[in-house]
């Protein structure tokens, strides 16, 4: 074998380095192993949390000052099927799925948001 | 005035290492500075090759004082010496030169290079830093830097302990300060 270094390195030179990958490679699959599983639904009005892991299967009447905001979650996903608000424009905004996206009744003051980790998988569609 | 003897042991001879190494310190720190970092707290950690160097050749206090050379004037080049980026500074170098001195004492020259003592001191100020990071701004979230930054320290680790082993084997100057 050619000798690239002029120098040898020693036993512990071996065992430290594969340490410190070794390190390394588990802080890594560590933190971001767990993956998207650990997403949740974050939904907050009159004063009140409500969290649901993003898989569950939810209908939820959300109490506002003008009303009943109705939250769904199915499939994964999740959205504000109808709220008493003129504008509609929480319902208009569609469903969410990914980490750190939201939607909001601002007349009813309901927010739903999905709190966890971002994952990388596909484009983010919002500014694609 | 008594005359340097050239001798490890002799008194002036140690000290004018000590002033030389830390020159070499704070003129590293400034090339370091040059360099573009890719994110904020990533570096190559040039400036710990003299303190890599002093291993072998300085008396524990002697090498103290050169840590804390280092880091007095890193944090004076860098602008950081006043602001909270010192504390990460002041943490990370005092622990890994204190991993470096440790395990360049325990096992060195038979069991380790300075490939891997550059490789501890690395890690060691990485992981201080990283937890500095937790404990005093970003919290939980602040573990999500951890590997990559870890990844990086591992290649400056290698990088810099190799650059060292050769100037040990080339540099006349600590060749005749070993003698």
């Amino acid at each position: 074998m050619r000798k690239t270094l002029p120098f040898n390195l020693r036993v512990l030179d071996y065992v430290i380095i594969l340490v410190a990958v070794a390190i390394t490679v588990a802080t890594a699959v560590l933190l971001y192993g767990g993956k998207a599983a650990s997403l949740q639904v974050v939904v907050e009005g009159s004063g009140k949390t409500w969290i649901f892991p993003i898989g569950s299967e939810e209908t939820l009447q959300v109490p506002g000052p003008i009303g009943t905001t109705v939250v769904r979650i199915h499939d994964k996903q999740t959205w504000i099927e109808s709220s008493p608000c003129h504008n509609q424009l929480c319902v208009a905004a569609g469903k969410i799925d990914r980490a750190d996206q939201w939607v909001a009744c601002l007349p009813n003051k309901v927010f739903v948001r999905i709190k966890g980790k971002k994952s990388d998988e596909g484009p983010d569609w919002s500014t694609w | 005035m008594k005359a340097p003897t050239g001798l490890p042991g002799d008194a002036i001879t140690v000290d004018r290492a000590v002033a030389l190494l830390g020159a070499f310190c704070l003129f590293l720190s400034t090339i370091e500075y040059l360099i573009p970092k890719p994110l904020p707290f990533i570096r190559i950690g040039i400036a710990n090759l003299p303190l890599m160097i002093a291993l072998d050749i300085l008396p524990l206090p002697s090498f103290i004082s050169l840590v804390f050379i280092k880091i007095l004037g890193q944090g004076i080049i860098t602008g950081s010496l006043l602001s909270y980026v010192f504390l990460f500074s002041l943490a990370g170098t005092v622990f890994s030169s204190a991993a470096m001195y440790v395990g360049w004492k325990i096992a060195a020259p038979r069991f380790v290079s300075f490939v891997g003592i550059g490789v501890i001191g690395a890690l060691t100020s990485n992981i201080t830093q990283i937890l500095c990071a937790r404990i005093f701004i970003f919290g939980e979230s602040a573990l999500y830097i951890a590997p990559p930054f870890l990844a990086v320290g591992l290649v400056t680790g290698i990088s810099l302990g190799v650059l060292c082993e050769l100037f040990v084997q080339r540099s006349r100057w600590y060749g005749d300060f070993k003698k």
